[in-house]
């Protein structure tokens, strides 16, 4: 099964199929092509978009001539079918390039993934999906501000800190509104006070020591860090919301671009371009990207 | 019904079908866990920092600008993943948001769509024809230009409510908010954007609820097409309150843009204030929009010739339009600070202050992406995404003036005080204003305000000392008999932006004869600099090298704090206090297009700019 799922020109029959069907059950198939036909159901829709657009309701004078209009239109509309006069025009070209996407765009958003496939998903992108690493540590801060060479400073205090008690060591750096102590914090949230510059260097610390000196955007840190634990993968349950919004985004994107690709596969393509405004170089390119992407 | 099976079988097979897999563009930042990290204290412990007023293509200007970008990318940027912008671009933020209001115009909410689209109602019209020509003709910011010009004046040939079309974008708001609102690391708000013109007078307000899709869904946006009276808007939001037990807030924005009719002293049919609409007006409406891309609205040097730092990146060139240019006397109406004085007055006259305000900023993105960051700026709509030639693009242009690109600042972020990140708890914050506005860096900021502050007060917990000993800011302080008021103030610069130059502390008070005045307190600087004979503190210099766009942060301080006491008070007098933060000079977003894309940029454009925040005003009373 799972092949003939894998089958592009099976995809391209069952969308002729979907698109078939579609046109059939909007009931435009009409036994006989001269036909027309005004029921309950076309004067109700113009009743209501005729109070859509006045916010009253048509009166009967109204609705009559909107219904003269309306197979004057049809009238016209059938002789020039006839007539081909509808090929090669680009408004109607747009409008029913349009209609196409529009379905298509409904189609890929009628996607239900099941348990498994969103499973499988996410095994393909555990990289995506990893918890935090998260660190319990004491920071301690030397300031730009109230010294001259801090940094050194905060080098030379760290020779003699592992000596000190924790709670003593903690009283030699400069007060800053950023919390002392962090408890069992993500990477996430130390990166929210004290900047991604200070964060990324955590990882490559060791524990229960004090160690440094640690530059941030504020100026120069120790650290202590008592306990941490490295980045892993998410399990799938902690993340099945997250990884569902993913799939979907992902897939909606890929299946309008792979209808449109069956499609495209009917016709040839060629760039017959000889004017020299436009280079060699451009036209491959342009071959290329439309092409083969 | 056989009809239907089959359908959903090939449906079935279509969507399992395999596709190359495309290269992968996200860097997803994955926190997926839920961390409710709730303090314990009695008082907000957090600042997080968002966006409240961000469009997506949805909105009908935004479309015809060419945005093609929608709800799952906007909060997907936010978050901190990468998206595609809609001119090919890929963006990402250098830190995630905390949280998101997604405010899309309710007037012509899918109107883009059915322009784009040739639907046949809107073909009927002359401008449908004219606005959905442009747009294939790949002229959408013409269609879009001249779109808001007749909105603007009220002469759109189609209604710009259609209820079905509403209906739909409605629906797709709040399912996009409930689908991306994760408790306790990302808020996603509901929302939208009342967009009131009179005459092409900005009357703008960004409505933005408490509640889920429950509550939300089954009341549809007002429009401007209904009624451009702000009263009618509040009883709009009255009604869903009544109905629903729910609670909503609107935050008026672009002052600058509404020709002096933001901030009167009568209501817009002319009739002078009574108790009724100053009460309804502060009721729902307790922020205002202190800066975005469309100007920054604390202050104008006009109005306030004594203070230095008054002409920043001010709009005042006209009305939204541009169909009125702007005269002097337009000013009082339209900016933060004199709005803040007028409500003195009228607290005085009829009991309530309608202008007791706090602030935030926020970005007014027209791209989908919420990005105030000066190296990272995607312009104020999609056709103006980074490019090198994007700087002398005409923003705006009529007959009476012209705005040019350049002349969007990249600013708005809105700072929140919070004890956790959720709907609830950053929604009561903004409605008690602990709130401030920055220009996009996210310097840290707290303002106390009380009786007995002392130095002492500055060491130790002096967070939980702020709050026991008086107030934060949005806050009241009353009764000053025989006492003066002190003020706590800490201002931490943005680690990844410039170091601060200093803090001020801005006071605007009423005399006894009804006069209102205003004077800006240099109160904590960096370094050793000495005030001037004029009680100013000189300037901290630039050290912005223009070759490379670095910058030296050493000029400038980590961190300023100050006890400070108002040496003027009279206790007999109305008065509001609020602080302003100004970092060093750092590069503006045009100094980057120059640097990266060679961009030859005309003298007038200013290469450099200082980040700032407004915090929330503390009001004293007598009574």
């Amino acid at each position: 099964m799972k092949k003939i799922i894998q089958e592009p020109l099976l995809h391209f029959i069952l969308i002729g199929a979907v698109f078939f069907l579609l046109y059939s059950y909007t009931g435009h198939n009409s036994e006989n092509k001269d036909a027309i036909i005004i029921d309950t159901q076309d004067l109700e829709e113009i009743i209501s978009k005729f109070e859509m657009q006045w916010s009253r309701t048509p009166t009967e004078d109204e609705l009559i001539s909107i219904v003269t209009a309306k197979i004057e239109d049809e009238v016209f509309y059938k002789e020039a079918l006839k007539m081909k006069l509808d090929s090669n025009d680009e408004i109607i070209k747009r409008r029913l390039s349009q209609k196409m996407k529009s379905l298509t765009k409904d189609i890929s958003t009628a996607i239900q993934p099941s348990e498994e496939e969103l499973k499988e998903f996410f095994n393909e992108n555990l990289e995506k999906y990893p918890t935090d690493a998260t660190y319990s540590f004491y920071q301690m801060f030397f300031s730009p501000d109230k010294r001259k060479e801090w940094k050194k400073e905060a080098t030379q205090l760290l020779s003699t800190l592992n000596k000190t008690s924790l709670k003593e060591a903690l009283t030699m750096g400069d007060p800053i509104a950023l919390p002392q102590h962090f408890n069992k914090t993500t990477e996430f949230h130390i990166s929210r006070q004290m900047g991604s510059e200070f964060t990324a260097q955590l990882k490559d610390l060791k524990t229960q020591q004090w160690l440094g000196p640690i530059d941030s955007g504020f100026g120069t840190h120790l650290v202590f860090i008592e306990t941490m634990e490295t980045k892993k993968t998410a399990s799938f349950e902690s993340v099945k919301e997250k990884v569902t919004s993913d799939y979907l985004y992902q897939k909606q994107n890929q299946v309008k671009a792979s209808i449109l690709k069956e499609f495209q596969k009917k016709y040839s393509i060629t760039f017959a371009i000889d004017n020299p405004k436009f280079s060699e170089a451009f036209v491959s390119k342009m071959k290329t990207k439309i092409i083969e992407d | 019904m056989k009809n239907l099976l089959l359908f959903s079988i090939s449906v079935a097979v279509l969507i399992s079908c395999k596709t190359e897999k495309k290269s992968e563009q996200n860097i997803i930042h994955s926190n997926t866990h839920d961390e409710i990290s709730a303090s314990d204290e009695g008082y907000a412990t957090n600042v997080y920092f968002g966006d409240t007023h961000l469009h997506t293509e949805l909105s009908m200007d935004a479309g015809a600008f060419g945005n093609r970008i929608g709800l799952d990318e906007a909060y997907k940027f936010a978050k901190g993943d990468a998206v595609t912008s809609s001119s090919g671009l890929t963006a990402k933020l250098s830190r995630p948001l905390d949280f998101l209001v997604v405010a899309d115009h309710s007037d012509g909410m899918g109107i883009f769509q059915a322009l784009f689209n040739k639907d046949e109602w809107i073909m009927k019209y002359p401008q449908g024809k004219k606005w959905s020509k442009l747009i294939e003709e790949g002229k959408g910011g013409e269609a879009a230009i001249d779109l808001i010009k007749n909105f603007s004046q009220g002469t759109m040939e189609m209604n710009p409510i259609d209820p079905t079309l509403m209906r739909s974008v409605w629906d797709m708001t709040v399912d996009a908010a409930e689908k991306y609102n994760e408790p306790g690391k990302f808020t996603a708000f509901i929302g939208y954007e009342w967009t009131s013109l009179i005459a092409g007078n900005n009357l703008h307000r960004v409505v933005i609820y408490r509640d889920n899709e429950a509550k939300t869904r089954g009341h549809i946006p007002y429009t401007n097409t209904q009624s451009s009276d702000p009263e009618d808007l509040w009883t709009n939001l009255e009604q869903y309150e009544k109905n629903t037990n729910g609670q909503v807030l609107a935050i008026p924005h672009n002052g600058n843009l509404s020709n002096g009719i933001m901030f009167m002293e009568t209501a817009v049919d002319g009739r002078d204030f009574d108790k009724t609409y100053v009460d309804r007006r502060i009721q729902w409406e307790p922020l205002y929009e202190i800066t975005q891309i469309k100007g920054d609205g604390e202050a104008h040097p006009f109005l306030s010739p004594n203070d230095e730092f008054a002409d920043f990146e001010n709009w005042a060139f006209g009305n939204l339009d541009l169909s009125v240019a702007k005269t002097n006397d337009m000013l009082k109406g339209e900016y933060a600070r004199e709005a803040l004085k007028t409500g003195l007055k009228l607290k005085v006259k009829l009991g309530t202050n309608p202008y007791k305000f706090g602030f935030i900023g926020s970005t007014d993105s027209h791209t989908t992406l919420a990005t105030a960051d000066q190296d990272n700026f995607f312009g104020k709509a999609s056709n103006v995404e980074p490019s090198k030639e994007r700087w002398h693009h005409p923003f705006i242009t009529s007959e009476k003036a012209s705005i040019m690109t350049w002349q969007t600042v990249a600013s708005g972020y809105a700072a929140v005080w919070a004890k956790e990140n959720t709907r609830a708890s950053i929604w009561d914050a903004m409605k008690r204003k602990e709130t401030y506005g920055t220009t996009g860096s996210r310097m840290q900021i707290r303002f106390f305000g009380g009786w007995d502050y002392t130095n002492e007060d500055l060491k130790g917990d002096w967070v939980k000392t702020g709050y026991t000993k008086g107030v934060p800011m949005g806050g009241d302080i009353k009764n000053g008999l025989n006492k003066k008021p002190s003020f706590l103030i800490n201002a931490l610069m943005d680690p990844e932006y410039g170091s601060l130059d200093r803090v001020q502390v801005v006071k605007g008070w009423m005399d006894a004869d009804g006069s209102v005045h205003e004077k800006v307190f240099d109160v904590a600087w960096s370094g050793d600099r000495k005030k001037n004979k004029n009680g100013k503190v000189p300037s901290v210099g630039n050290s912005v090298n223009l070759k490379d766009a670095s910058w030296d942060n050493s000029i400038g301080a980590t961190e300023l704090s100050k006890v400070w006491i108002d040496p003027e008070f009279d206790p007999t007098l109305e008065a509001f206090y609020y602080v302003r933060v100004i970092e060093i000079p750092t590069p503006r977003w045009t100094l980057y297009d120059k640097i990266r894309y060679g961009a030859e940029l005309s003298k007038e454009v200013p290469l450099t700019m200082t980040q700032r925040g407004y915090t929330s005003p503390i009001w004293y009373s007598p009574n």
